[in-house]
């Protein structure tokens, strides 16, 4: 009887679990993940309870309306600078150091990091990102002008200490991309042609004036 | 007198030819060279297969089985894509939430005189290049097709980003036009001609009481989308599924635009216009209604689809072809074979 019941009991595990699966079988649609992951934090002071949110760039119209502002000209500065180095002149020297030509360096990834209360002194962050790859350096922007902040970096990692909040910039080399072919913008033949025809014409034109002459 | 007034006239329009003339042909030159630069950049590999070559930019040709193959002359094709927002909804900069849900590839063959589409898995693991703030090409990642919209700032860069990738994904078959929708333009292009009528594949009563499954049923207004964008809450969830159901509503939605276009020839260009506020493609509206009247005259073939293996990734789905598979759909699409 205890047999039978243990039987009964196992089976009836067994076809819950299939069951408890199927009902499960929704996998959510692929998103760009261009936020850091927040790996770890270490505050000052070490008592301080509130939280470090790190907002990516497309989720700005979460932020405060303080912080949005920063980011905004932050991300302005960057689309408008015709080399990163215009951002912060220490770049080219970093370029140079690292043998990489500054039209080779490229913002990665800008994103947001706030504290939701007061009181904190300093928080020394570790994140994770692809966009890390072939990092060269973090800026950070305090609302006027770009700092770059001391990052030490392992694989996709890096570590700082954060003493100010609001946009951080990734700088990042692009000198192992090649560039891109104009691909589908290829100059009309025809253009070419009709300006030869022109030319051609022209040609002609002064010819027969000058032999009726 | 007379004369000599005419000789100085005369030589004022000569010497004005002659500058023309000279600056015409710099022109031409500089031109030239440029297009000829143009023409020796690599194109980059794409499907990383060695029998692929373009030493010839007006014919590419490729070796399969033995069989030398060139690019059909006299084909056109169009990369649709359906984006999985409504419009305002993304907030502009380098990155948007604009995924390219439906990829649809149609293909006008002016030689033939069919029209064909390729059906494209949103979830197709493919290299994508990723593009940083100020939109420098950052690299090349392996992820799926879909996320290739959301590099850049949701409209013609993001687009060139999705053409780019499925180029590439398709061994580099050259793609001449771009088409994005919103999903709000689905609603106004179903109810454009009259509605779409299909018999319901799938039980969504959970949905909308009228879409039992084997029923025949009109799909108006939002409706129609619900139909072919839902998949939560459905026995079978996968997008793979629901492209099925794409598929059988793209192929009503044909007919339907099949015979308006025969009934009335204004009727694409009005289409066009309707929906131009949600839509984003590198033709303007006219061109676009031009191409699609063409389209509608050609035999439509059939939609084609990839096959492949659909697999639960870290995340997300992620769908890999069959690769020999898919360059052999390639070759009967997009290439004939030539005699040496």
């Amino acid at each position: 009887m205890k047999k039978l019941i243990v039987f009964a009991l196992v089976l009836a595990m067994a076809l819950s679990i299939p069951t408890a699966a199927l009902a499960d079988t929704f996998i959510s649609s692929p998103s760009n993940q261009d936020a850091p992951k927040l790996e770890n934090v270490v505050v000052d002071p070490a008592d301080w309870d509130g939280e470090i949110i790190v907002t990516r760039f497309a989720d700005r119209d979460t932020l405060p309306d303080e912080e949005l502002e920063k980011l905004m000209a932050a991300y302005e500065l960057i689309k408008s600078a015709e080399a990163v180095d215009e951002l912060h002149e220490e770049l080219a020297e970093l370029a140079e150091t690292l043998g990489v030509p500054v039209e080779k360096l490229a913002v990665s990834t800008l994103f947001n990091v706030h504290a939701t209360k007061e009181g904190l002194n300093s928080a020394t962050l570790t994140l994770s990102s692809p966009k890390f790859n072939n990092f060269v350096s973090l800026l950070h922007f305090d609302g006027e002008e770009w700092d770059i902040v001391e990052t030490t970096v392992e694989d996709l990692t890096i570590t700082f200490t954060a003493e100010g909040f609001s946009p951080y910039a990734v700088v990042v080399s692009t000198e192992d991309i090649p560039d891109a072919p104009i691909t589908g913008e290829a100059l009309p033949v025809v253009f070419i042609v009709l300006a030869v025809l022109f030319g051609a014409a022209g040609v002609c034109f002064f010819a027969k004036s000058k032999a009726n002459a | 007198m007379y004369a000599t007034q005419r000789r100085p006239r005369r030589r004022v329009i000569l010497r004005s030819c002659l500058i023309l003339l000279a600056l015409a042909l710099v022109l031409a030159g500089i031109l030239l060279i440029l297009h000829i630069w143009e023409d020796q950049q690599e194109i980059p590999s794409g499907g990383g297969d060695e029998t692929f070559s373009y030493p010839d930019k007006e014919r590419p040709y490729i070796w399969y089985d033995g069989q030398k193959y060139a690019l059909r002359e006299n084909i056109e094709t169009l990369l649709l894509m359906g984006l999985d927002s409504f419009e305002g909804e993304s907030v502009e900069g380098y990155i948007n939430d604009d995924r390219a849900d439906f990829l649809m590839l149609l293909l006008i063959d002016r030689d033939a005189g069919t029209c064909t589409s390729l059906h494209i898995d949103r979830d197709t693991m493919a290299d994508v290049q990723v593009m940083g703030v100020a939109g420098q090409v950052l690299g090349v990642e392996k992820m799926q097709l879909a996320l290739a919209h959301t590099y850049g700032s949701g409209k013609q860069d993001s687009c060139r980003n999705t053409v780019q990738a499925v180029s590439a994904f398709l061994y580099e078959t050259p793609i001449d036009h771009y088409l994005s929708v919103t999903m709000d333009a689905v609603q106004i292009l179903n109810d454009a001609v009259d509605g779409v009528t299909l018999t319901v594949l799938d039980d969504m009563t959970s949905i909308d009481p009228s879409l039992k499954q084997g029923a025949e049923v009109t799909l108006r207004g939002e409706l129609a989308l619900k139909y072919v964008r839902t998949r939560s809450g459905l026995e079978d969830s996968t997008n793979r599924h629901r492209m099925e159901r794409q598929r059988q509503y793209m192929n009503a939605l044909y007919e339907n635009l099949s015979a308006r276009y025969a009934a009335d020839r204004d009727f694409a260009l009005r289409t066009m216009l309707k929906i131009s506020d949600y839509l984003v493609s590198d033709c303007p509206p006219s061109q676009l209604s031009d191409l699609l009247d063409e389209a509608s005259t050609y035999k439509f073939v059939g939609i084609d689809t990839i096959e492949g293996e659909s697999i639960v990734g870290e995340k997300f789905m992620e769908f890999y072809p069959d690769e020999e598979k898919l360059m052999a759909l390639i070759i009967e699409l997009f290439y004939e074979p030539l005699s040496e």
